[in-house]
């Protein structure tokens, strides 16, 4: 079948997000639907600790341990809800585990090494800014509204426990309808991902990336409309070395592995619209910061 | 026995079909694509393996759940359907939000099933040449390390991604020419001089989503009409011999240039990307 070279361009750029997307998506809902059915609530309790804020800090390290990016996160993170969470704790876990994870860290040190503080500017500030957005959520009267009404009926029901062959079959209930909600949001996502990269030229943006604070907001723009996996993206931010500062590299790599156009479709799932944009602009915000306090030391 | 009643059976409705046909056809897809070798047109190879083992997982559950729904037990074991999304919003709303609600959904299917239909009815594809005409403008790469230090001698080994970052990141020029060079990728024209063309390739870090054109100078005064060698066009491949020579002059941008010694029309290559 003949298609036209921008609709072409256009179902390649979609497929490629979409085919590598899904693995991490399956990973992620496989381990989410372990947790919820043979990790006890109480163990899960009882290793974090009470207070919120270190215990949003120790979750916002527990990517180390899952070495999955954003889109694998999301399911995570809903299981870790169905298994307690609260919603400030979880969105801090989703918005730091994609740069904090050791695949992450190790590809932004073989991409940048120490050069321009990309490295560590990536990870602390991706640290706080998960952090301060956890903490600003938790300061909502009521969290819990912050969720899609069908998800947070789900959370106050929770996951009954079950023994032997049902809990087999739920689980693989549940894979089915978990992955039954991811995959609409990745094609949809990445449907729109694709569409920027086949209509916008990329290099209209990078004409401004010397420019101090242009750089920053170009870099935001970029990494929100393409979606790339948090796993690789220091990869793509290189190809921008030449002509981008280093505080506009440091924004594409902190906001990117939080937010973009596919993880919103994918977040969307659970949380609000509001609760989103609160989220996006914060991060955006954060990250903005980052970048101009590095362009302002380099 | 009491003959179960039809009522206890738990009923998958049209959407939860649609969405086990959805986990199917896209996780079938990934371990199709993976068995015959072109899932590297869409992602990066070091993928490969992660993403058929991860979608073969996907089919086999997905198909287990299938086989579980016509199941005699399935309604005994408590996944009664209240597990399955209801991510639907309430409908409490209405008029505009609800009308809103509705064509977002209609959108939010009609895309999933263009897409999925996509991955069964076109076949597989790279990207087009015409995503290139911005990434060469001015000339030379798009991508690269911003310094390489390359042993004399060994510029002929280098692959088309890593010449064209070579030559426009060295401010040494002067010690690169002479060396000769091969190349293969799909011609691009220079957007500054028309006896210029590039030899190109995408270069993948991740999946296509990120591909950057990545181009290789060389100088073909006539290469349209076929002075000397057979008429080129944008995205014909090509294989290109010559020797690096310093750009003698013109309006392009690039400080050297392939002086080609032979041009050979060749057939899209099984692998037409680069990767970093």
């Amino acid at each position: 079948m003949n298609v036209s070279p921008i609709l072409g361009d256009l179902l390649t750029l979609t497929l490629s997000v979409v085919y590598e997307s899904v693995p991490f998506v399956v990973l992620g809902v496989l381990v989410s639907v372990g947790i919820q059915n043979w990790v006890p609530d109480s163990l899960i309790h009882r290793i974090l600790p009470k207070r919120p804020v270190q215990r949003r800090a120790v979750l916002s390290l527990v990517g180390m341990l899952f070495p999955v990016c954003e889109c694998g996160n999301v399911p995570l993170a809903r299981g870790l809800m169905l298994k307690g969470l609260t919603v400030p704790e979880s969105a801090t876990f989703l918005l730091a585990a994609p740069i904090l994870n050791p695949i992450v860290i190790v590809t932004t040190y073989q991409a940048f090494g120490w050069d321009g503080g990309i490295l560590i500017g990536r990870i602390v500030g991706g640290f706080l800014i998960a952090n301060l957005i956890g903490w600003v959520l938790s300061k909502h009267a009521n969290p819990e509204t912050l969720l899609v009404p069908s998800f947070a009926a789900r959370c106050e029901v929770g996951t009954p426990p079950l023994i032997g062959r049902n809990r087999w079959r739920r689980a693989i209930s549940q894979f089915t309808a978990e992955c039954g909600i991811m995959l609409p949001a990745v094609i949809i996502g990445a449907t729109i991902a694709g569409a920027i990269q086949a209509f916008v030229p990329q290099q209209a943006l990078a004409a401004v990336g010397g420019h101090p604070v242009l750089s920053v907001l170009v870099m935001l723009v970029l990494a929100f409309c393409i979606a790339v996996c948090s796993n690789v993206d220091a990869f793509f931010a290189l190809s921008f070395g030449s002509t981008f500062l280093p505080g506009g590299l440091a924004v594409f790599l902190v906001f990117g592995a939080m937010i973009d156009i596919k993880m919103l479709a994918l977040l969307k799932t659970t949380f609000t619209a509001k609760a989103l944009l609160l989220m996006t602009g914060l991060a955006a915000l954060g990250a903005a910061c980052v970048g101009l306090v590095i362009n302002s030391v380099a | 026995m009491p003959k179960r009643s039809r009522a206890s059976r738990p009923v998958w409705k049209p959407r939860e079909w649609g969405l086990v046909l959805l986990l199917l056809v896209v996780c079938g897809s990934i371990v199709t694509l993976a068995g015959t070798g072109q899932l590297q047109l869409y992602i990066h190879p070091r993928y490969t393996v992660f993403a058929s083992a991860m979608a073969g997982i996907g089919v086999v559950v997905g198909m287990l759940a299938v086989i579980l729904r016509f199941g005699r037990n399935a309604a005994s074991t408590g996944e009664d359907g209240h597990e399955h999304d209801h991510d639907h919003e309430h409908q409490t709303d209405s008029g505009a939000r609800t009308w809103l609600a509705a064509a977002g959904r209609t959108i939010g299917i009609l895309t999933c099933v263009v897409v999925a239909a996509g991955m069964l009815v076109v076949p597989p594809a790279t990207l087009s040449t015409r995503t290139t005409v911005d990434g060469l403008a001015g000339g030379g790469s798009a991508t690269g390390k911003s310094s390489m230090a390359v042993e004399p001698g060994a510029v002929a080994s280098l692959n088309t991604h890593e010449l064209g970052s070579l030559i426009r990141h060295t401010t040494d020029v002067r010690s690169l020419v002479g060396e000769p060079v091969v190349v293969t990728g799909f011609v691009t024209a220079d957007a500054n001089d028309n006896n210029i063309l590039f030899v190109t390739r995408f270069v993948i870090a991740c999946c296509a989503v990120d591909a950057q054109p990545v181009g290789v100078p060389v100088r073909a005064p006539g290469w349209q009409a076929g002075a000397q060698w057979e008429p080129l066009a944008d995205g014909d491949w090509v294989t290109v011999q010559g020797t690096l020579v310093a750009n003698p002059g013109g309006s392009s941008l690039t400080a050297l240039v392939v002086s080609p010694t032979a041009i050979e029309m060749i057939e899209e290559p099984q692998e037409p990307y680069e990767y970093e």
